[in-house]
């Protein structure tokens, strides 16, 4: 898989970047929206965290909104990049009829714009936190490491549920829902501590948690994450690309029958 | 034939789809290991072997379904086989159906550069080609207006136009091209005849078009029910095809059935004609003082001829009724309808008469030729006529692709006794 994948990395690079510009090509402002989502998403929750619901700070005192955006974003990135895997497929359909076009090209693409979208996204983010005099450590400069480790995470579950999806057309309409579950059990919205330490090592089970802790090690606490963090982190996203590269390969034969 | 390294080799190559009713059928297919059986098995191809040489052009025919796209698909890397193998040698490109991957909101520019990437082109080729195909398109005004505003034929002319300039060593087409309007159809299929007809190109052609197959292939593989029922000579293997299309027409081909009554004689009409020609009229013009025959579509016509053998020992009458653009409409072998050979002495006048019972051909200008051959050779062999041409008129569409198979009925003529 890794072969074709390399193979196909320009032509995976300039369809995930037609992917951005396309999503929003009928639209005046066209790609000028990849970026006003993120923007206006922060100013919502900023607005309705700090002015409607007053809560302002967590207890070390970073701000809510802050925490929730840098939870939120890489959330809807990761979830974007499994639903548009899981439909990707039933997407390149026509393309996969009639061209000897690798099929995992098809879900790389799909991950890679939407991995693109969230490095936008969190730059945006960034730009807001130094406007608002929230002050820069070293340690962002590792974020770029875990949000990539997390679309690839989300690129394998992506690559065995869009395989699975060919078969199985119920597949994407339990996903949102599934998603929905992942992201409340997850620590996104919330930071671990608003739950009792009992339930800890239970969430430690939930795939992303590791992910999102390291990510708020890093962008609220400026600290280093425990090796053994980044290890479950890898660990997950070994465990997902090797489902996905065995799904596809069992059944490889066999999707281009059916679409 | 073993060509040491023929650019296309396919071995015993088969492809089985499986077949569910519902999909949840797999599932349960899946959970109990495959012991709980759940589908059923369509065999597309079944073990096809076939070699082509490096710069051979293959046509490929057979009635619908019959797993000649299934072959193709196989061939260009689409689809995988359940079994065989099969080897392509070089850059190879299919031309399976065009029209696929515009966006509407893109401009037709960006549409090249996108279509390119799907097409595995090289970007810089299309770089430097761009011009190139816009102009071959007929693009030139449009080509930074969104898709969108394309009318069909546009889209189609820019998408063939992209397969237009690419040089590949194995050429696969799947009957795509009858794009456009009849001006850019022409400009096409004269540029696909050039591709086709590259020395070092090989070219696997899907039609139904037997005409175009006839004029372009050297070989001719004809498939049925996903097995090769006949590969080899071009005319030999369209011909027989043609019959059995005939013969599956039950009910039609009963009608050209020699016993069925002959039309009357004002349905008769004469082809060519020459003072020291074997080929003479046999009955008095329909219409006299037309230069070309006018027969109304879905009468009965009937075209006779008097031969003069030109060789010794047992003979079979053909005819070929061919349109402008040389595809075959019409055909009759008396051999392949299974007819006894005609034994006649050299030098015998024979009176052929091919009864057709209802003009089912699409109305335009169609030639006519003729010939006898010696029984057991091709058709090429012996001799033959040009007959002239008739022109069938009339308001109702006929699909012209249409092939009838007529029964002749031969007599010898007692001539001056």
């Amino acid at each position: 898989m890794t072969g074709a994948l390399l193979k196909y990395r320009s032509f995976i690079w300039r369809r995930a970047l037609l992917d951005l510009r396309l999503k929003y090509a009928a639209a005046d402002l066209g790609v000028l929206w990849n970026i006003l989502q993120p923007v206006m998403l922060v100013l919502i929750y900023t607005f309705v965290f700090t002015f409607i619901l007053r809560r302002g700070e967590l207890d070390d005192g970073t701000p809510y909104w802050l925490f929730l955006c840098s939870g939120l974003l890489p959330w809807v990135a990761f979830s974007e990049c499994v639903m548009t895997g899981a439909n990707g497929f039933q997407q390149a359909a026509p393309y996969l009829r009639r061209l000897a076009v690798p099929e995992e090209v098809f879900i790389a693409e799909r991950a890679v714009s939407a991995t693109i979208g969230l490095c936008v996204s969190f730059v945006v983010l960034v730009v807001i936190a130094l406007v608002t005099g929230y002050a820069p450590t070293w340690h962002w400069a590792l974020l770029p490491v875990v949000l990539v480790l997390l679309q690839a995470f989300g690129f394998g579950i992506g690559l065995t549920l869009g395989t699975l999806c060919v078969f199985f057309r119920d597949v994407p309409h339990a996903l949102p829902l599934l998603l929905r579950v992942g992201m409340w059990t997850a620590p996104v919205l919330y930071p671990m501590s608003f739950l009792p330490e009992s339930v800890h090592g239970y969430m430690m089970l939930h795939p992303v948690t590791p992910f999102m802790n390291i990510i708020r090690d890093l962008f609220i606490d400026g600290a280093l994450p425990a090796w053994w963090a980044w290890g479950l982190c890898a660990l997950w996203v070994l465990v997902s690309v090797t489902i996905g590269s065995l799904v596809l390969r069992a059944l490889r034969n066999e999707i281009r029958d059916v679409l | 034939m073993s060509d040491p390294a023929p650019a296309i080799r396919a071995v015993d190559l088969s492809k089985t789809f499986k077949v569910y009713r519902k999909p949840s059928g797999r599932l349960i297919e899946w959970l109990t290991l495959g012991r709980v059986r759940r589908h059923q098995a369509f065999e597309a191809v079944r073990g096809m072997s076939l070699e082509v040489r490096k710069g051979e052009c293959l046509g490929v025919i057979g009635g619908n379904g019959c797993g000649k796209s299934t072959l193709l698909k196989i061939l260009s890397g689409v689809l995988s086989p359940t079994g065989g193998t099969f080897e392509v040698r070089g850059r190879v490109f299919a031309l399976i159906e065009l029209g696929t991957g515009f966006n509407p909101h893109l401009t037709g520019s960006q549409n090249i550069d996108l279509a390119s990437g799907l097409l595995g082109l090289d970007p810089a080729y299309v770089r430097a080609r761009r011009d190139e195909i816009i102009e071959f398109a007929e693009l030139e005004q449009f080509i930074d207006r969104p898709m969108r505003t394309y009318s069909s034929g546009m889209k189609a002319r820019l998408s063939f136009s992209l397969y237009a300039f690419m040089e590949p060593d194995v050429l696969m087409i799947d009957e795509a091209f009858s794009v456009g309007d009849a001006a850019f159809r022409e400009k096409s299929y004269a540029l696909l005849e050039r591709m086709i007809s590259d020395e070092d190109r090989t070219v696997l052609f899907v039609s139904h078009s037997i005409g175009a197959i006839k004029r372009l292939a050297q070989r001719v593989v004809w498939i049925d029910s996903g097995e090769i029922r006949q590969i080899g000579d071009p005319v030999e293997v369209t011909g027989a095809y043609l019959e059995s299309v005939g013969r599956r027409k039950g009910a039609r081909r009963a009608s050209f059935a020699p016993e069925a009554p002959v039309p009357g004689p004002e349905a008769c009409f004469f082809l060519a004609s020459g003072d020291d020609e074997p080929l003479r009229l046999a009955w008095a013009e329909s219409q006299p003082g037309q230069g070309v025959l006018r027969a109304p579509a879905y009468e009965p016509l009937l075209l006779g001829a008097v031969v003069r053998k030109t060789f010794e020992g047992p003979a079979h009458a053909w005819i070929e009724v061919t349109d402008e653009s040389g595809a075959l409409a019409a055909q009759a072998d008396t051999q392949r309808l299974g007819g006894e050979p005609l034994e006649h002495e050299r030098g015998a006048e024979l009176v052929i008469r091919w009864p057709w019972r209802q003009l089912g051909i699409g109305p335009g200008r169609y030639r006519v030729r003729l010939g006898l051959r010696p029984a057991g050779s091709d058709s090429r062999d012996g001799a033959s006529w040009d007959a002239g041409s008739f022109e069938v008129v009339g308001s109702r569409r006929v699909d012209s692709t249409y092939h009838v198979i007529l029964a002749p009925r031969v007599h010898e003529r007692v001539h001056g006794r």
